[in-house]
């Protein structure tokens, strides 16, 4: 009974909704201009970056909705490729393919409002033999039937990260900022600036801290002896696979400060972030979520040696995308951090492709 | 003038016919669905019509007949195979645990609702629940921030729904949650739990398996949450090759043991 009802009731809104539109009385007009620009050269591309302090990493998916040769295009700010040891290329898509449900669907129903219909929607792992490097910029070309995906998937691993970040409009990036001060009574002060459409932070107070200099030269010299191991621009996860990595050096169990605070009981690595300072791996916890810029403090207590404390910082970037014309054929550049293109033999490609950006940070705040 | 005329006739017409038809039983179409307050369809494998829609090994007693209970909870990737249930059911049955496993995809395909999932949960004493694969993303203007039920990323729970609807039916509290999937410490938010593990971050698909091999045959081995946690936490090396390399975090009691 409930199931007629529910039915009836259904095809009560149905049927209303569609004898009220505007669409049950007139031909089916072009699809609107706002599908055309997702879809312009029969491309649909969705992208997504991340900067953290290992390296810069892209994805960018392209589907097309018919048989055509695509090109990928995505250039390496230079800020970005001087301070990277070197690139990998990746045959699948991460980020992208945690989204690839909603992606397929959505590929699905552009192409259905477009009066194209698709059968399937499906993933090609793209030929990495083919992928072309020179002076930062990659390029990738491969012939999609109509309901095909590929990717150009890479990551420049950081010999450092760069002092200061740009966006791709050339505008720097304000960075989260985090100072100390005190004496035996220390408030942390985080400073997330605007810049960020969403973002999350957590600081980490460690119970015990260590600073041992004989360790801090072990694991550094460690870090720069393995990323010279590598020694080729770019390379694939399966010819790293095949290296013989050494093991890292741990740290030993001397601690020199002892700190506490209110936030809740959490444990986790022993190194605090990307710095080569450890603890015993036990840290007050404190958490934080927003959007747009705001001011967060802790305090906490410290004896012993200068304390350091671990932030950790995710913000979500958005950069306004940039249309370009060549001989009457347009297509978007777009990325946060790199420029980034793809189109068709014709020079079109998508003018409102799904663009995210992600900026994470480990950052280890000392005194002084 | 004359079209509009037609179309509100002919809609209000059409609204009347379909509020006669459906009045009479339109009152019952607003109640909870039946399946929620349902016990779990795989409580009665002796129906054929249930035989075809969950599978039938979805749950497994433990040996020597303990009675504790864990939960696998599996979201599955299109183009990375981190499958990995069938280890980890074996040492759970192995410690005596009776284990209950929920495919999200097979699931989603064989028509469960969100219900079917809860009621699993009904009246139990939960001491594991391992969650594996793809968190959802539900708001756009966040991350990753719920959990997966049905193998689509809007058809699940924010982390508040999805405990508060859990520990309303089970008991937690001496629990080992551990979910291996994108920024999931965040996910305790609402949980209750005696050790809860997850990552800081997105955690790249082509890790979990490895890690989460890696993190059960530690518990097995007699080790703690936490030097199980600690066995996977990512090196250097792990961290520069990955696009989404993620460390682990544990709360609670860190000397939980299998």
């Amino acid at each position: 009974m409930k199931r007629v009802a529910f039915v009836a009731l259904s095809l009560f809104l149905v049927l209303g909704a569609v004898v009220m539109s505007d669409t049950f009385w007139k031909e089916k007009e072009h699809p609107d201009r706002t599908i055309s620009a997702t879809a312009n050269g029969d491309l649909l591309v969705f992208s997504a970056e991340r900067l953290d302090n290992t390296g810069y990493s892209v994805e960018v998916l392209a589907c097309s909705l018919r048989d055509q040769e695509v090109t990928f295009s995505a250039e390496v700010p230079e800020w970005i490729d001087s301070k990277v040891a070197f690139y990998i290329l990746y045959p699948n898509a991460d980020y992208l393919g945690l989204r690839w449900e909603g992606i397929r669907e959505q590929v699905l129903n552009v192409s259905r409002d477009l009066g194209l219909h698709l059968g399937k929607v499906e993933f090609l792992k793209p030929a990495l033999g083919r992928v072309r490097h020179s002076a930062g910029r990659f390029t990738y070309s491969a012939k999609l039937k109509a309901g095909q995906c590929t990717v150009l998937s890479f990551k420049g691993a950081f010999k450092e990260m760069p002092k200061k970040v740009y966006l791709r409009n050339g505008k720097v990036l304000e960075l989260p900022s985090a100072s100390l001060s005190g004496g035996e009574e220390w408030l942390l002060t985080l400073t997330v600036p605007d810049g960020f459409n969403a973002w999350n932070a957590s600081i980490m107070v460690p119970k015990r801290l260590g600073r041992s200099e004989e360790f801090l030269r072990r694991c550094t010299e460690y870090r720069e002896n393995l990323i010279s191991l590598v020694g080729k621009r770019v390379t694939t996860m399966e010819e790293l696979a095949q290296m013989d990595v050494p093991e890292e050096p741990q740290p030993p169990e001397d601690y020199c400060a002892e700190l506490r605070a209110n936030g809740s009981d959490v444990y986790s690595t022993r190194l605090l972030g990307n710095s080569c300072l450890y603890s015993d791996g036990s840290y007050y916890g404190f958490d934080y979520s927003g959007e747009g810029s705001q001011v967060i403090s802790a305090r906490f207590a410290s004896t012993g040696c200068k304390p350091a404390i671990w932030v950790t910082f995710t913000g979500k970037l958005n950069v306004p995308l940039k249309q370009v014309n060549e001989n009457g054929h347009g297509r978007s550049v777009f990325g946060v951090f790199g420029n980034i293109s793809v189109y068709n033999g014709d020079g079109n490609g998508p003018l409102m492709p799904d663009v995210e950006g992600f900026f994470v940070l480990d950052l280890v705040v000392q005194s002084g | 003038m004359v079209i509009l005329r037609m179309k509100l006739q002919l809609g209000i017409v059409l609204m009347i016919l379909v509020l006669v038809f459906s009045a009479p039983l339109s009152l019952g179409a607003f109640e909870r669905p039946a399946a929620e307050s349902a016990l779990p369809s795989w409580a009665f494998p002796q129906s054929p019509l249930v035989q075809k829609v969950i599978a039938p090994t979805a749950v497994w007693p433990g040996y020597g007949g303990g009675s504790a209970v864990a939960f696998i909870h599996y979201v599955r990737d299109e183009h990375e195979n981190y499958y990995h249930t069938d280890v980890v059911r074996e040492i759970l049955q192995r410690h005596g645990y009776s284990v209950y496993y929920w495919d999200a995809y097979y699931q989603g395909t064989h028509r469960a609702s969100v219900w079917d999932y809860y009621a699993v949960f009904n009246g139990k004493t939960v001491r594991v629940f391992y969650y594996y694969g793809h968190t959802a993303k539900i708001y756009p203007s966040d991350e990753v921030n719920g959990f997966m039920i049905l193998q689509n990323p809007n058809v699940g729970d924010t982390a508040q729904v999805f405990w508060s609807r859990l520990t309303r039916r089970a008991d937690f509290h001496n629990a080992l949650i551990f979910i291996l999937g994108c920024d999931s410490f965040k996910l305790r938010t609402g949980a209750v739990y005696k050790t809860y593990i997850g990552t800081d971050r997105p955690i790249g698909v082509e890790l979990i398996k490895d890690k989460g091999i890696t993190f059960w045959k530690k518990l097995d081995d007699g080790k703690t949450a936490y030097q199980a946690m600690e066995s996977i936490q990512p090196s250097f090396w792990e961290r520069l090759l990955h696009k989404y390399w993620a460390k682990f975090k544990i709360a609670g009691d860190k000397n939980w043991r299998l």
